[in-house]
């Protein structure tokens, strides 16, 4: 087992290190130039020389390279050219609230998803399988700035319960300020025992989090519910019928575990999905993730903000997948042999 | 003495959308006494799986079982049945490299069935579980227990199959196949496992089984299923010396070592009827060598010849 998660975290390793190389010579290219996208268009020729021998883009490409990569290292990913701050710590302040959000609307998605998984094949055919199919086929096919604006038109217009948009109420900042530890402001609050700030944290999360919960939620309900069906016609579950194991040991305890290994992939699969996904949802509820703040690095080809984010996606991709490989070869015995 | 298990005039339909579409089990009548082993043989779909698992109280979806098995007082045709499962009659089945679960631990696929069934604590299921790998002679128990169904072969997986089955005591083992998927060193050695632990529990055996050697070797009682029918029925050696149905007649002439070794084998012409529904007379007339008109029109019954000999051929001479 150890061996066989070592052997995986190379290969993750490896691949991140072409992905490096990958994403460096993408932004150079792309038809633009960023010295002059950094001092603007109307700039005279000799203030663009300046900055292009200020940015370092006048030496040989593999320098550059070997340049960049050593940054990556020592923490110096560049300044951004629209705020001309460093890139690292603009997406530092943003990111812990689009992680605690994706973390939020993932675990949404896990439990609820195996939930209505498995109660669909209880009674496959019937009634509550049916409300389920409908309910995930409608969370992977509804668009989510359209569910967003739904729910907010529901929870927070009609029955006025939620509140409509942001990370905490403004008067939080008075009343019960956060101490930062973290970063992490829902997190800090929990530790620092600051239950107001939680509760009112919490409420703030709960319909961003639906809002993106709703794809991989659906996505996990079909694809629990297929693999379950599939494992439920196994002779080995047979055998545990035929020793008067009961059906909700059989579906919950036996089946479920041999219906994870596929499930597990596709939620990795869907977490990564969500880094992006979240951008939307940001934007629908003024979350003050990294969304809005990629969103317009991208208009102004921004190379090193989109490079920082490429990466950080790619490196989210990988990390998801090396924790499903993991998980799978611990759920499934068979998966270390290979 | 009554007898353990009493089967009596079992029919088993498949029904789809309210209409019966086959009728593979057609009344069968059976004992089983305390501490017997009784062979049930027959070609593949005469029903001798599907009897298996009425006995057990589990039958397959759209499948439906008119008639009485009564175990030991208990009915296996009610819904109650899952509570007696694992605990008054256990099965063993064909494949054991598929019956077990790929993703637990053999020991934790026993510790389901201990939990099921007894009120132990921990310690006394880990002590109960390694007791009865013990007693299937597997050469390594706490490490069975620890294993994976991939990391053991397939002998030592009917080993420990056996012994999920003789967890609880059960009164009844119902044997379905144990030794088709198994090399024939192995399966005699698995036989003669099952034969070391009857004696020494004394429990009923129900050997469900298409090999005829295996019936002469170890069973005291065998019953010859016919399209879903028993055709006969009689202590082991007295039907395999003298059998009185046609049938019974062809499977023993079927047999390797019954022949002249420079003659082709002899089968039974023809096929079982892979429908049974709609059938009059004897099932087996459009096979039998011995047939006569009257075969198509009775239907006939399985009735007794000599002591405790019976079988259902219209053309038998009874006293």
């Amino acid at each position: 087992m150890l061996r066989f998660t070592l052997k995986r975290l190379l290969t993750a390793v490896v691949v991140l290190l072409i992905l490096t190389l990958v994403v460096f010579l993408m932004t150079r290219l792309i038809p633009s130039n960023p010295a002059i996208v950094y001092v603007g268009p109307k700039a005279p020729p000799e203030v663009i020389a300046r900055v292009t021998a200020e940015l370092g883009l006048d030496r040989p490409i593999f320098v550059q390279y070997f340049e960049y990569l050593g940054g990556l290292f020592t923490g110096d990913w560049g300044n951004s050219l629209s705020t001309k701050r460093p890139v690292l710590l603009e997406l530092a302040t943003r990111l812990p609230a689009t992680l605690e959000l994706i973390a939020a609307a993932m675990a949404i998605a896990a439990l609820g998803g195996v939930t209505l998984g498995v109660l669909a094949v209880r009674r496959p055919g019937r009634i509550l399988d049916g409300a389920i199919r409908f309910l995930s086929i409608g969370g992977v096919s509804m668009p989510a700035f359209w569910l967003g604006l739904l729910l907010q038109l529901f929870f927070v217009g009609n029955l006025k319960l939620l509140p409509a948009t942001g990370q905490f109420s403004n008067a939080l900042e008075y009343t019960n300020p956060i101490t930062p530890v973290t970063n992490f402001a829902l997190f800090d609050s929990l530790i620092t025992g600051n239950w107001a700030a939680f509760g009112d944290g919490l409420q703030h999360l709960i319909l961003p989090a639906i809002t993106l919960a709703a794809y991989p939620l659906g996505l996990m309900a079909r694809m629990v519910r297929s693999a379950m069906l599939e494992v439920l016609g196994q002779d080995h579950i047979f055998t545990a019928r035929a020793y008067g194991l009961p059906e909700r040991v059989v579906h919950w305890k036996l089946a479920l575990k041999n219906a994870l290994p596929s499930t597990v992939t596709v939620f990795g699969l869907s977490i990564a999905y969500a880094l992006t996904g979240t951008f939307f949802v940001e934007v629908v509820f003024n979350w003050p993730g990294i969304g809005q703040f990629i969103t317009a690095a991208m208009v102004a080809v921004d190379y090193p903000t989109i490079m920082a984010v490429t990466l950080l996606g790619a490196a989210a991709y990988l990390l998801s997948n090396f924790v499903v490989d993991v998980v799978q070869a611990k759920i499934d015995p068979r998966v270390r042999i290979s | 003495m009554s007898a353990l298990l009493s089967v009596k005039d079992l029919r088993i339909d498949f029904v789809d959308r309210g209409r019966v579409t086959n009728t593979p089990v057609r009344g069968i009548d059976l004992e089983v006494g305390h501490g017997e082993i009784i062979g049930v043989v027959g070609e593949s779909g005469c029903g001798k799986t599907l009897t298996g698992l009425a006995v057990l109280g589990l039958l397959p979806g759209g499948a439906t079982a008119t008639g009485s098995v009564l175990l030991d007082g208990g009915d296996q045709l009610a819904p109650n049945a899952a509570n007696r499962r694992g605990e008054d009659v256990s099965i063993v089945f064909q494949n054991p490299g598929t019956a077990f679960n790929p993703v637990f631990t053999i020991g934790a696929q026993l510790r389901n069935v201990v939990r099921r069934h007894r009120d132990f604590t921990k310690r006394e299921e880990d002590a109960h579980i390694l007791n009865y790998l013990t007693l299937v002679q597997l050469p390594d128990p706490a490490r069975a227990a620890a294993s994976y169904p991939h990391e053991l072969s397939g002998g030592m997986l009917q080993r420990a199959m056996i012994a999920m089955a003789l967890l609880c005591e059960p009164k009844l083992l119902i044997l379905d196949e144990p030794t088709t998927a198994l090399d024939v060193t192995v399966a005699k050695q698995i036989l003669e496992l099952v034969l070391d632990l009857q004696r020494q529990f004394g429990f009923s055996v129900l050997l469900i089984t298409h090999n005829l050697g295996i019936v002469h070797d170890i069973c005291d009682r065998v019953a010859v299923l016919y399209a879903g029918r028993v055709i006969e029925l009689g202590e082991t050696a007295e039907v395999l010396k003298s059998p009185k149905h046609p049938y019974t007649q062809g499977l023993l002439d079927a047999l390797p070592g019954n022949r002249d070794p420079n003659m082709p084998l002899a089968a039974i012409r023809g096929t079982v009827p892979s429908n049974l529904l709609g059938i009059t007379g004897c099932a087996f007339a459009d096979r039998c060598p011995l047939v006569i008109d009257e075969c198509r029109r009775i239907d006939p019954a399985l009735l007794e010849s000599t002591n405790g000999h019976a079988d259902a051929c219209i053309r038998t001479v009874r006293a």
